[in-house]
């Protein structure tokens, strides 16, 4: 009888401990479950939302010749054919950060001026590249005081351009203008250079 | 005789308990692990442009042909 009751009194210490360990539990996991809302919402701002379009993607000055008696001809986005016969263009490229972060953007081109252009009259070609905003203030912090804005030759690598490109729909655009050297002696033919834009979350360091 | 049937129950009871802490306790672990899978595939985006145009043949880039 003597055991049976301190039998009783164990099982009774034991069920009060694993109820309170239940519910020491069950509070945790309403914590965690809170965490776990708030790193969620965290993930689905910073991670999986980063995402870049390019609004206007090809740019095209169909066929053309540089001028006789020039070395080299040069042709922009912004409008300018001097020394050829290149159909005008007038709108850069348009990229847009349509996620919902801020993120880094990097530019790579899949040639440089050599193997795009080609050619060596007049000092060579040249593939330059310039980033600057559609949208007042899109590349909220520049690489430094001077890239936004400038013409940067194209070298292949991947090269960064914007540390903050904004995703507020009002500054949420850049404007990427190229800029062609073409020497008169290179090859005829069609030429192709593919910009790849990458966007990597931006992270605040 | 009594009292070992109220043990036998309050066993029983502990057991259920800690099986219900233990199912908690993995479906929480679980939970985090798909949250955090989910999130580096959106990590970073790429977007693509071509750029273009032709060069026409002329009598300096193709060897005095034209």
């Amino acid at each position: 009888m003597g055991n049976n009751n301190s039998l009783l009194i164990i099982a009774i210490v034991v069920l009060v401990l694993s109820l309170v360990s239940l519910f020491v539990t069950i509070g945790k996991v309403g914590e965690l479950t809170g965490q776990v809302s708030k790193q969620a919402t965290a993930a689905l701002e910073l991670a999986p939302a980063a995402s870049i379009e390019f609004i206007v993607s090809s740019i095209n000055w169909s066929s053309g010749a540089v001028n006789e008696n020039a070395t080299t001809a040069n042709i922009d986005s912004e409008g300018n054919v001097i020394n050829g016969n290149w159909t005008t263009v007038s709108q850069g490229l348009t990229l847009r950060n349509d996620g919902n972060v801020d993120v880094r953007l990097s530019l790579t081109t899949s040639n440089i001026a050599s193997s795009f252009i080609g050619g060596s009259a007049g000092g060579g070609p040249s593939y330059k590249l310039k980033v600057s905003n559609s949208e007042a203030n899109s590349c909220e912090y520049p690489l430094n005081s001077t890239n936004l804005g400038t013409y940067t030759e194209a070298n292949g690598t991947v090269q960064p351009t914007c540390q903050k490109f904004d995703k507020t729909d009002a500054s949420d655009v850049l404007r990427i203008d190229v800029n062609l050297t073409i020497p008169a002696d290179a090859d005829s033919g069609a030429k192709l250079s593919t910009i790849t834009a990458t966007a990597i979350v931006w992270t605040g360091s | 005789m009594e009292n070992e049937k109220v043990i036998v129950v309050l066993l029983i009871v502990v057991v259920l308990l800690s099986i219900a802490s233990i199912g908690i306790s993995l479906g929480l672990n679980s939970d985090v692990s798909n949250k955090l899978v989910e999130n580096p595939e959106g990590y970073f985006n790429l977007g693509q442009a071509n750029v273009g145009f032709e060069i026409a043949e002329t009598s300096v880039n193709s060897g005095g042909r034209t």
